[in-house]
């Protein structure tokens, strides 16, 4: 079920108003239903999958909480983790996997020829496998007690709102929230649907529309002229962005709606002035939980500097391959990992020259610079992350710089799949992502300032919002791009 | 209490935040067809015409595609004639347009049928287009769903959609989700008042929507028709169809129309034809097949399947010689046919194929020669008969100075509500009564200007110009 599909638009409300009409008591077997159907939407036969994740690891942390013997412990840990990184190899990675030992032992001269399996990618598998071993982890650190109810625990790893892609919660947020139902409170309700409507907003009138010259350019690249790769690539940069974010946003309102506040996944990553800023920003969940559960245990930045490049490294291999079984997403993230260590080798001397040459770090211009400078290192990034093969990247780097007259470009741009009155709508809509983005960047929240106009203001920008989303109904029905991860 | 009192507040609010939705499903609703793009406002006429009783009685309908659709003049078959094929249609649609007409409306005295072999080869409906307009109703698209289910070859997700049911609601309630870009466009399109007109136009021509030009095919190869083969699926409406007639008393016409000339039909592909509707006529008294196993030159067609106007008014005369006991009207002409004809005249760009649409009606033609030496020749090379020649005008109390001739296409005089007056050595201006003026101007190279006029609606069809070499008139220029 897609957040932005007419079936949520139905079951969201019904689940939300019986939700608060119920007992207390029995609100959170409700939302464990609700979230149980939600799943189930997608193919009913993985929710098997989804209850075996949880009473693994739901186990797991039982038996962690009641022997205290260290050893017994940590088999317990690695039993879990075997078992949930086993499922999330063979439904993620095997073919993957056999494909790329084909060609290793091709290159030697052997030839196997191992079936292909047949399976198919459960809806957010990374997600919840990664949220319920967080839950491993931090109950063997003795950061959480284990869930003894172990519906209210499903519920933790099954919450609809965030199940299918993330935020990848805590057990120290959500199940500590999840201890007290949610109650009706108006402020709560009316902010969670202004979040959620902005969610929309998001997706529809910006992500959707860039996916139209996004999928267009890159499904034949060799077609296509400089400008226009450059125009799809920043597209792309910008429907990734909104894509994800207004999920996590819409999440965040949903769950917001019911009572339950979940943590930010996003926080203006394009305005980070540095890769490791970049990564501090973007998909914080899944970043904090790389750094939390395998950057850190791997000795972090506490071991010498060659030692914390090489986990760099792997944090982002990892990264890379979170995202995707295939090469592509594997070089993104050893792209950025590379950047990361080129940033922390060359740090030292640059801050050295702004010395030299009296520019105080604090510099607005020089601030600006940057960000410029790792908005288009990002976006130069993405092309491996969306080009359907690493020599359709290469295409892409090769020929976006090939130059184009100014007559060329305007007609051009055109013919990339978006009439006048789509570019413009589409225009509009990066707009007001940057001013709520300045916004946010001076500390001012979008829903209070909305909320504290005059009606008839406030009513404008409502209107304003909900036509624009209108006029994006029809090019909707896309999934959203995390879903696959 | 309180709560309650909050959760109206909040329902309140959703509802007003969303206003935009609900007023674009209202105006949705209210206002299909000054929203829709052009495309469906033939389907939507047709879809009027079938959903509602009609204040006249049509003893013919055609149904079919596009092909249909272009082939079949009212204008020239017959004035209680109704065309309601629909482009991109197959038997189903043909079906559940004539049942939806039947529903409403007595039954018409024949029907003709025409589809192109690849919509009765392939499983194909327009079942969007059908929805979008509100052609079908739920009862119907139950009915669609278990005739895919039983007769199609492929999935349901191959010839529709994975999310039928969902898709039928999402029309049914004109969410903006369908809607939405044709209310985008409304505005600046100015749809409102293009498809006013076009709809009017349509009703004009009873239905018929497509193919109004005389762009003529270029052949660049030979086509073969080598088998010919119904679906299954096609199977199933065609016999509905038949059943249908059979039960109301209607006769059934199936006609195979014309194709160009570089269609090459095999002996197998004419005995598949043959066969296959002895087959289906079996046990059938009301049905006849015709094949017009004629191919006419390329100048007939617009491209490899559609006639143009040229195309369309010659086969429709054909037809009409063929089927007199059908085709029976008397030969006056209603003010709306004449305004039909008028665009098949703006349109006509050849001279003679001119002469021939206003044979018998009231029609003038004002010509003004620029040599007058040419004389009989060239009118001679118009083909029109001696019974209605031209007749050179007298203008005020004089013969012109240059030659000004007049056809009175119906044998009248000179209508007295046109004037013809000298224009210095310009020409000549044609007024009529209403005010309408047009000015004919001498011609560069030997030749005529003229002024089409329709006597009945009292107005100046066209003014064009036609050179005259090597003893043939140019096309209208």
């Amino acid at each position: 079920m897609l957040f932005n599909s007419i079936e949520f638009l139905v079951f969201f409300p019904v689940a939300v108003v019986l939700y608060f009409i119920i007992p207390k008591s029995i609100r959170n077997y409700w939302l464990l239903i609700c979230s149980y159907y939600f799943y189930m939407c997608w193919n009913p036969k993985y929710i098997i999958l989804l209850m075996a994740v949880t009473t693994v690891t739901y186990l797991s942390g039982v038996l962690i909480e009641k022997y205290n013997n260290v050893n017994i412990k940590k088999i317990v840990v690695a039993t879990s983790f075997i078992v949930n990184v086993g499922l999330l190899f063979y439904f993620k990675y095997i073919n993957f996997a056999i494909s790329v030992m084909e060609r290793l032992l091709s290159t030697i001269g052997l030839k196997i020829d191992v079936p292909v399996f047949d399976v198919i990618l459960p809806v957010g598998i990374s997600f919840y496998i990664f949220q319920a071993l967080s839950y491993t982890m931090d109950v063997y650190r003795n950061e959480v007690y284990a869930e003894k109810n172990p519906f209210k625990y499903a519920l933790f790893v099954s919450f609809f709102p965030q199940l299918v892609a993330g935020p990848i919660e805590r057990s120290k947020n959500l199940l500590r929230q999840l201890a007290q139902p949610g109650e009706f409170i108006y402020e709560n309700v009316r902010n969670g649907l202004l979040t959620m409507f902005w969610g929309y907003f998001l997706k529809l009138v910006i992500a959707d529309r860039c996916a139209i010259v996004v999928d267009r350019v890159y499904s034949n690249v060799v077609e296509y002229r400089g400008y226009q790769l450059i125009v799809a690539s920043l597209l792309f940069t910008l429907q990734i962005y909104c894509d994800f974010m207004s999920y996590s946003i819409i999440a965040k309102g949903a769950a917001k709606i019911l009572g339950y506040e979940l943590m930010d996944n996003f926080n203006m990553p394009y305005f980070a002035s540095s890769i490791k800023d970049f990564w501090r920003r973007w998909h914080i969940s899944l970043s904090s939980w790389l750094r939390d559960y395998l950057y850190i245990p791997l000795g972090g930045n506490q071991k010498g500097k060659l030692r914390t490049h090489i986990n760099i490294i792997i944090t982002f291999l990892i990264s890379g391959l979170w995202h995707g079984a295939a090469f592509a997403f594997i070089f993104w993230g050893l792209l950025h990992g590379c950047l990361q260590i080129i940033e922390d080798v060359f740090g030292p001397y640059t801050k050295g020259i702004l010395e030299k040459l009296k520019i105080s770090p604090q510099n607005r211009l020089l601030k600006v610079i940057k960000i410029i400078i790792i908005f288009v290192i990002v976006d130069l990034a993405w092309v491996l992350f969306r080009a359907n093969s690493f020599s359709d990247a290469i295409t892409v780097y090769r020929n976006m710089w090939v130059k184009d007259s100014f007559e060329v470009i305007k007609n051009g741009v055109f013919e990339l799949g978006l009439d006048k009155n789509n570019w413009c709508i589409l225009l509009i809509g990066i707009i007001v992502l940057f001013t709520s983005s300045l916004m946010r960047y001076r500390l001012i929240n979008l829903c209070d300032w909305i909320s504290s106009k005059t009606f008839i203001v406030r009513y404008l920008i409502y209107w304003s919002a909900m036509i624009m989303i209108m006029f994006s109904m029809d090019i909707t029905g896309k999934e959203f791009i995390y879903f696959q991860f | 209490m309180l709560k309650m009192h909050k959760w109206i507040r909040l329902l309140y609010k959703c509802i007003l935040v969303s206003a935009p939705l609900w007023l674009a499903v209202i105006i949705s609703r209210l206002c299909l067809l000054y929203i829709v793009g052009e495309g469906y406002v033939g389907p939507l006429w047709s879809r009027n015409h079938t959903a509602s009783a009609q204040d006249k009685e049509y003893d013919v309908l055609v149904l079919g595609d596009s092909v249909a659709n272009s082939a079949y003049l009212p204008e020239v078959l017959s004035e209680k004639i109704l065309n309601l094929a629909v482009a991109g249609s197959s038997t189903a649609d043909g079906y559940y347009t004539l049942s939806n007409y039947l529903d409403h409306n007595p039954a018409p005295k024949d029907i003709f049928i025409s589809y192109m072999d690849y919509h009765l080869k392939d499983d194909t409906i327009v079942w969007d287009v059908g929805n979008y307009i509100h052609k079908y109703s739920i009862e119907q698209n139950q009915e669609i769903y278990d005739a895919i289910d039983e007769y199609a070859s492929g999935e349901l997700s191959e010839l529709i959609s994975d999310n039928y049911w969902r898709e039928v609601y999402y029309y049914k309630f004109y969410t903006p989700i369908k809607y939405s870009h044709a209310l985008e466009y409304t505005l600046i399109e100015n749809r409102p008042k293009r498809n006013k007109a076009l709809y009017d136009s349509i009703t004009r021509r009873n239905g018929r929507y497509s193919t109004i030009t005389n762009q003529e095919y270029e052949i660049k190869e030979d086509v073969g028709y080598h088998s010919f083969y119904v679906s299954k699926f096609n199977e199933y409406y065609y016999r509905k169809i038949l059943d249908l007639c059979s039960e109301k008393g209607i006769f059934c016409h199936l006609i195979k129309l014309p194709l160009p000339e570089n269609s090459e039909f095999t002996k197998y592909y004419s005995t598949d034809v043959w066969d296959y509707y002895i087959y289906l006529l079996n046990g059938y008294d009301n049905v006849d097949f015709r094949w017009f196993h004629t191919r006419y030159s390329s100048e007939y067609f617009m491209d490899q399947y559609h006639l143009n106007n040229h195309g369309s008014f010659r086969s429709c005369r054909e037809l009409k010689n063929r089927y007199t006991d059908v085709f029976n009207d008397s030969k006056k002409y209603s003010p709306d046919t004449l305004l039909a004809i008028d665009e098949d005249i703006a349109g006509e760009n050849i001279l003679s194929e001119l002469l021939k649409w206003i044979d018998g009606k009231p029609y003038t033609i004002v010509f003004l020669d620029n040599n007058v030496d040419l004389g009989e020749n060239y009118y001679m090379c118009l083909g029109w008969s001696e019974e209605r020649d031209v007749v050179q005008l007298q203008i005020g109390d004089k013969l012109s100075e240059t030659a000004v001739y007049y056809l009175s296409s119906d044998g009248r005089d000179f209508p007295k509500d046109i004037t013809v007056e000298e224009v210095g050595n310009r020409g000549i201006m044609v007024n009529l009564s209403n005010g309408e003026s047009c000015l004919l101007e001498s011609t560069s190279e030997p030749g005529v200007s003229f002024a089409v006029i329709d006597n009945v609606n009292n107005t100046i069809v066209c003014q064009r110009e036609s050179l005259f070499s090597d003893f043939k008139f140019s096309k209208i220029l």
